[in-house]
């Protein structure tokens, strides 16, 4: 899924104190996972914001809707009737809700209410990790399952590094060594004879170094 | 001359039995200016309920939970506990007074209990007056 | 011969090299390099020009490999794979053999987290062993990475790094045969204070007849003082500064640490000789290489030998 973090509230005021009717529109899909933009979370950042206009004595429109996905058309113009009669949309789906919803309405401003951060998983409630970069050719099969790309903060391939020690890595005492991870599952699948193998360099052409990736689907096209 | 009561929301898990049939009305119109809103158990609380409740009307909410190991709901008033620290947390990021929102363990049954903390915090609250007193949103 | 390093030809011959480090200045200051350059000229057989060290921004270490080439000196490029995709890094390698280098140290790179200048994207388009490979593949196949032929492809004499002291210590050994299979010639290790350690690391690489392909130099690092010692167990990465010697150092008077720091290094010299399979020492005498002719001097390796 997509993980996302809320941006803190004088950002987004910065954003949207222009406009005096504001709908504020969640995504309940990734960004419900991560606790950042689900129902829940638009319901609570459309009362905190209530709160801190009422605060400086200030009373604009805030509605609050949430759509199952705000990346998606047929989920997109279920707010189509909310959306006239309101100056701006703030969008609590990560950067692709965001620019879905400007594809869609075409006239409204769009502003995000999150930082998107990374494609990850819910380790456990409450914490949200990394592990994927999208780079367009997985190689998880050689690495134990374990991506090199995205847990190794040099993404090496023919790693580890010297600054491993502990299973920890040297960027961040916090952050596991992720060359670590690839040796023990190796181990623990008895496939350690690949790190001996040579890696070649990584083609970078099918990540966003290519340019803006797209998938066409004729079979799936209507 | 006459002040302005207090405007208070309590919201009580039934669990606590702090009323009566018919009692809740009559304690709440003891005192002007407070609401009192029974639910099935104080985990069924989230932030946004409580931050709503202020950017309402209420100048300050008051969470009243059984004592976590005597939840019904297992984990129910630990998480109303959590939930109401992280809505506190909101209120200073939004510059506003973190007591307006107050979390308390009760002894079931305990009106006394009740009393004093709602006179305590009445107190607290009167302090805070004039603070959030904004256009009336909601 | 591979090449037409100098460094290749000292190994070649049977002797025990010396290489040390010179860090290029914060700036543009060629005078500084060369007041640098000037205490190592004579008393080594090459020296190693860092590129970007710790991720700080210095001058490049090609310019600074041409200026200390100038004044006769055999320069190693350390070459760095955080910094500069895999264009950059071919054309620079081609740029620093017109400009008359001929050794490369090939390294992935400090995290740009610990520079100055932790906002910037960390490229690692390649990692150090798929460099060691590029370069061998100029060298040996004439061609650059996808397999294109080169012009006058450049013969670099080709420098790898190993850190016995990182975990897991088994991989280790394991990591340096594939820089040896990737096409280093030479190895220079990180900085040696656990001889223990070391000794255990190239016992390995003996039995895995590393030793024969590949001349090891052991990194030596004189501590200048104390607080020195405990930083670098403590603060740098993939460091093992054992905690005798920082009782040792910290049991000497302050004013007399400098010398005692000087002793360890010597004695630590002499030690690492007595290894089998150590083709040379790699002196990184951090902002200290003033000091590096006494240092020589003291282990026995003032004098070198002309090939």
């Amino acid at each position: 899924m997509i993980v996302a973090e809320l941006k803190e509230i004088n950002e987004i005021r910065k954003m949207i104190d222009r406009y005096e009717a504001i709908l504020v529109v969640g995504c309940d899909s990734c960004v419900a996972e991560c606790a950042a933009g689900g129902n829940r979370e638009t319901m609570l950042l459309a009362a905190a914001l209530k709160l801190s206009y009422k605060k400086d004595r200030k009373n604009p429109v805030i509605t609050e809707a949430c759509l199952d996905r705000q990346c998606v058309d047929d989920f997109i113009e279920r707010i189509a009737h909310l959306v006239p009669e309101h100056d701006v949309i703030l969008s609590l789906g990560c950067g692709a809700g965001v620019q879905a919803l400007a594809r869609v309405y075409t006239d409204k401003p769009i502003i995000p209410a999150l930082d998107t951060l990374f494609i990850g998983e819910t380790e456990m409630r409450g914490v949200w990790q990394e592990n994927c970069l999208g780079c367009g050719q997985c190689k998880l099969g050689y690495f134990g399952a374990v991506c090199p790309v995205t847990r190794c903060s040099k993404k090496l391939m023919n790693g580890p590094c010297g600054g491993s020690k502990g299973g920890r890595c040297e960027v961040d005492p916090d952050v596991p060594c992720g060359w670590d991870m690839i040796m023990r599952r190796l181990e623990a699948i008895g496939e350690l004879d690949r790190l001996k193998e040579y890696v070649p360099p990584v083609n970078w052409a099918t990540s966003h170094s290519g340019g803006p990736r797209r998938v066409v689907r004729e079979d799936q096209k209507p | 001359m006459e002040t302005e009561p207090t405007r208070i929301v309590v919201y009580h898990c039934r669990n606590l039995r702090l009323f009566d049939a018919g009692e809740q009305k009559n304690f709440a119109r003891s005192m002007p200016g407070l609401s009192l809103v029974a639910v099935p158990c104080s985990g069924k609380l989230e932030a946004h309920h409580l931050l709503k409740t202020l950017a309402a009307n209420a100048e300050g909410v008051l969470v009243l939970a059984c004592a976590e190991q005597a939840c019904q709901y297992l984990e129910g008033s630990k998480r109303s506990h959590k939930r109401a620290d992280y809505a506190r947390k909101w209120l200073e990021k939004l510059a506003i007074e973190p007591d307006r929102i107050e979390f308390v363990h009760l002894p079931p049954m305990d009106l006394a209990a009740l009393d004093r903390v709602l006179k305590e915090f009445v107190t607290k609250l009167e302090s805070f007056k004039g603070t959030l007193n904004g256009a009336q949103a909601g | 011969m591979k090449t037409e390093s100098r460094l290749e030809k000292v190994l070649a011959a049977g002797h025990f090299a010396v290489t040390a480090e010179c860090g290029p200045p914060k700036g543009a200051d060629v005078a500084a390099l060369q007041a640098k350059g000037k205490h190592l000229l004579g008393c080594v057989d090459a020296v190693n020009v860092t590129d970007n060290q710790t991720a700080i921004v210095r001058m490049s270490s090609v310019a600074a490999c041409a200026i200390l080439k100038g004044m006769g000196h055999e320069p190693v490029l350390q070459m760095v794979t955080r910094d500069r995709n895999r264009i950059a890094l071919q054309s620079d390698l081609f740029g620093a053999y017109g400009l008359g280098v001929r050794n490369v140290l090939c390294l992935t790179g400090d995290h740009q987290c610990f520079g100055n200048q932790k906002e910037a994207v960390g490229v690692f388009d390649l990692d150090s062993i798929q460099l060691v490979k590029t370069v061998r593949d100029m060298r040996d196949n004439g061609k650059i990475i996808g397999g294109e032929e080169i012009q006058g492809p450049p013969k670099f004499f080709i420098g790898a790094a190993a850190n016995p002291f990182a975990d897991p210590h088994w991989w280790r050994v394991v990591r340096l045969g594939k820089k040896v299979e990737a096409g280093a010639d030479f190895i220079q290790t990180q900085c040696v204070f656990n001889l223990d350690r070391f000794g255990e690391f190239m016992g390995q690489a003996r039995d895995m007849g590393l030793t024969e392909s590949v001349k090891i130099f052991a990194g030596i690092t004189p501590i200048k003082n104390v607080g020195m010692a405990r930083y670098m167990a403590n603060k740098v990465a993939g460091m093992d500064v054992p905690e005798e010697l920082i009782k040792r150092m910290a049991g000497v008077p302050k004013e007399k640490q400098p010398a005692e720091g000087i002793k360890i290094a010597v004695e630590t010299i002499q030690q690492v000789r007595e290894m089998e399979g150590i083709a040379g020492i790699h002196l990184m005498a951090i902002e200290w290489e003033a000091r590096v002719p006494e240092i020589l001097e003291a282990a026995g390796l003032s004098k070198r030998p002309e090939v």
